[in-house]
């Protein structure tokens, strides 16, 4: 008999699955959670409760049974809170029946998303850094992803001429994301409108990613690019419960725009994976009709942390583009003079300060790394000192926007 | 339909149209059990709202494991070779993604659901339903399977028991199709999602258990029947380090972990008393023989299935048991789903998700629709 041939995964396909970011993020994630007394400034999981409203709601559902699936594209009463909040707060208008597809969280949105409406040799053109999960997403869709790169100096905003720049005949979305991740930056309203200009003029659709919209500091602006003249059909606006009411775990997240994609994203939906999960669907519809005060509450506190934050990486000399938004920093390191996996890596065993390295976002930003502020400010200021101590770098000073 | 029949159907009002039965919904429906519930809900209070590990709580991994080892004879390592999905749905999705290239073939052991094929298609490849003989009650078929492999298939799906046919795939068959898996290295999925529900003595039994299998065996199960948890979006996929390893990384990029609360209720349910699989089999058992008598009381032809809670019957002989056999069926206020679509043309899929008297009924209407469609040509 001839010898057996075990099944492998081929090797193509293990690059396409392959996502260098994400395998360096959750390297460092493995051995901190081996160790004892590590203070996360990593994953993006806030470490707020779920308010109190959302959690009774979703008990009650249970209670009441959330055994069956929903509709693939979601339970109606969900669907509808989503449409009318597009509206109030966002300014979109969408179709509740068929422009709006729930997801099991943000992430399956963007993955069902790219799958829809991008062809094999299709151009996606995404700001760098970015949240290197879109890689797969894309990889799987056989499309090509075109790095727009965006700089510390201007708060890492997007830049409509570096965009623009970009375009071949192949170009068929543009990938928005503000506030961002791992940057925090924000597009600023006039970059959105010339950007708006740019999509409508090359005839491409954009993905706005909002899921940090509620979390902006020192005045910073939300503009939503769907409520502009001529976007609304082809703008599809991503946006979820995660990161707005610290939930996670919840698995809940939301896709909104013209039906012809939409359409689409629903039967994806359906194959992948039936139904956004219930419970938690329930739990979004007490999110978004509930008391909106605990949002700006969670954001005060945010904004406490951030300042304990900054404070800490002014002292040390470090220097990062503007977070005008989310809870992250991205930090330039370069003064440290150390490859950004190696000092994650020094930074995780000696102080015992787990961060993410810039290499987690973009293999370029080896000089950067992103600390978030899910922690309680005595954490924060610890953290901070440790990383001083342990990179001998108190009493530096000079530090602060680039 | 004649002039006056067309006339009758005008002057009837609605309100004395018999109620429709629908025999093509999928879904049991039953409710989740109550101490799966409290787990739920304490696992809410305890604040599990937050990213569980990618693949997976680990007490709920260990579970599921040991059950593997314990009902199925299927060692896999917890943490690296089990991973939770958002139900068996996504472990199909994902599995069939990382499987299939552009142009790659996957046989299904059918009949079987479209979901397969439409999922293979997205995933750049194809999928071909291998039906299986109907005299052979539709039982998976290796010979059939081995004519049709080509040099790009790379795995077959076996649905065990299966759906709508409820064949439970065992004995020599199951080992000839482990044989062929191993003569063409293919990797199989074993979808075993209705496990509870076997009957008339038939006995599962998971591939990935056989000699030799492990190494190429995806075994997928889950949570949604009959444990009442379908809405919850929670099952598993179990398998060798070498496929379970680029799966993790897919489900990671689709939905980063299944939900937290989700994954509680899968580890009260897979930890919990075996009642409410007891209770679901016997639910199906009871409805199964009532529906069968009625359906033999009306000398209506069906195959009788081994398991799951579907079934077939017979209209191969109906006058037009594709279209006009559909408009028959709709007059008589029954909603049946296409044989054809699930690659057994001639055959009516009947799902066992109504309470008995409701079935009963609809046997009933089924012997008149078929008895009056009988005698033409079938071009189903």
């Amino acid at each position: 008999m001839a010898e057996r041939v075990v099944p492998s995964v081929g090797g193509d396909q293990l690059e396409r699955l392959d996502d260098e970011g994400t395998r360096q993020r959750y390297d460092l994630l493995e051995r901190a959670e081996s160790m004892t007394g590590v203070i996360a400034l990593g994953r993006g999981d806030p470490d707020l409760p779920t308010p109190e409203h959302i959690v009774d709601a979703a008990k009650r559902a249970i209670d009441r049974g959330a055994d069956e699936v929903s509709d693939p594209a979601g339970l109606p009463e969900l669907r509808r809170a989503i449409a009318a909040k597009l509206l109030r707060e966002n300014g979109v208008t969408v179709d509740p029946a068929a422009g709006v597809v729930v997801t099991t969280g943000g992430q399956e949105g963007l993955f069902l998303l790219v799958q829809a409406i991008l062809e094999p040799g299709d151009e996606i053109l995404v700001p760098d850094p970015r949240y290197t999960s879109y890689d797969v997403a894309i990889q799987m869709a056989g499309a090509k992803m075109i790095s727009v790169p965006t700089d510390e100096r201007d708060g890492f905003d997007l830049d409509p001429d570096e965009v623009e720049r970009r375009i071949t005949p192949r170009t068929r979305v543009l990938l928005l994301i503000t506030p961002g991740n791992p940057t925090a930056g924000t597009i600023t309203p006039p970059n959105l409108r010339r950007l708006a200009e740019i999509a409508r003029k090359h005839d491409l659709l954009v993905i706005s990613d909002e899921i940090y919209e509620k979390l902006l500091y020192d005045g910073a602006e939300h503009l939503s690019i769907g409520s502009l003249p001529g976007m609304a059909d082809r703008t599809i606006l991503l946006n979820g419960f995660s990161k707005t009411y610290c939930m996670t775990g919840w698995r809940v997240g939301y896709l909104a725009g013209p039906r012809s994609v939409m359409r689409r994203v629903r039967r994806l939906k359906e194959l992948a994976s039936s139904c956004a999960p219930v419970v938690s669907q329930w739990a979004g519809v007490a999110a978004l009709e509930g008391p909106q005060d605990v949002v700006e509450e969670y954001r005060r506190i945010y904004e406490g942390r951030r300042r304990v934050m900054l404070d800490g990486l002014d002292r040390m000399g470090f220097t990062y583009g503007d977070p005008r938004g989310a809870f992250y920093i991205f930090v330039n390191a370069s003064s440290v003079g150390m490859d950004s996996i190696d000092l994650s890596r020094k930074l995780l065993e000696e102080a015992k300060v787990l961060i993410f390295p810039g290499t987690g976002f973009g293999e370029q930003w080896v000089d950067y790394m992103r600390v978030s502020y899910l922690a309680p400010e005595a954490e924060l200021a610890e953290a901070m000192s440790r990383i001083e101590s342990c990179l001998g770098l108190t009493g530096g000073g000079g530090g602060g926007p680039a | 339909m004649s002039a006056i029949a067309r006339e009758d159907r005008l002057h009837s009002a609605p309100a004395q149209r018999p109620r429709l039965i629908d025999l093509s919904r999928g879904r049991l429906g039953l409710a989740t059990a109550p101490h799966v519930r409290e787990a739920a809900k304490r696992a809410l209070d305890d604040g599990e709202t937050h990213y569980t590990t990618r693949p997976g709580l680990n007490p709920l991994r260990r579970a599921i494991a040991e059950k593997l080892e314990r009902e199925n004879g299927i060692r896999v390592h917890a943490e690296r070779e089990v991973l939770v999905t958002c139900g068996t749905r996504e472990a199909v999705f994902v599995a069939l993604h990382v499987l299939l290239e552009h142009d790659d073939q996957a046989v299904v052991a059918g009949p079987a659901a479209r979901l397969y094929r439409d999922v293979a298609r997205l995933a750049g490849g194809t999928a071909r339903v291998i039906p299986g003989d109907p005299a052979d009650g539709f039982a998976v078929d290796p010979d059939a399977i081995a004519r049709r492999l080509t040099s790009r298939t790379r795995a077959l799906v076996l649905v065990s028991p299966s759906s709508p046919a409820g064949s439970v795939a065992a004995g020599d068959r199951l080992e000839a199709v482990a044989e062929l898996a191993l003569a063409r290295g293919l990797a199989v999925l074993s979808v075993e999602k209705l496990e509870p529900f076997v009957y008339d003595g038939a006995a599962a039994r998971s591939v990935g258990s056989l000699p030799g299998m492990a190494e190429r065996t995806v075994t997928i199960n889950g949570f949604s029947e009959p444990h009442g948890l379908a809405g919850w979006r929670v099952g598993y996929m179990a398998g060798p380090e070498s496929l379970l390893g680029p799966m993790t990384q897919l489900k990671q990029a689709m939905s980063i972990c299944s939900p937290a609360v989700s994954q509680h209720a899968a580890l009260a349910a897979i930890t919990g008393p075996r009642t409410p699989l007891e209770s679901a089999r016997a639910l199906v058992a009871e409805r199964r023989d009532r529906f069968f008598a009625a359906l033999d009381t009306a000398g209506v032809r069906y195959l009788r299935p081994q398991g799951g809670y579907h079934m077939l019957v017979d209209a191969r002989h109906a006058n037009g048991a594709g279209g006009s056999l559909q408009r028959a069926l709709r007059s008589a206020r029954l909603r049946v789903g296409s044989g054809a679509a699930v690659g057994a043309p001639g055959w009516l899929p009947i799902a066992l998700t109504s309470p008995s008297e409701v079935l009963e009924e609809a046997a009933g209407r089924l012997a008149s629709v078929l008895a009056e469609a009988k005698g033409g040509t079938n071009d189903g």
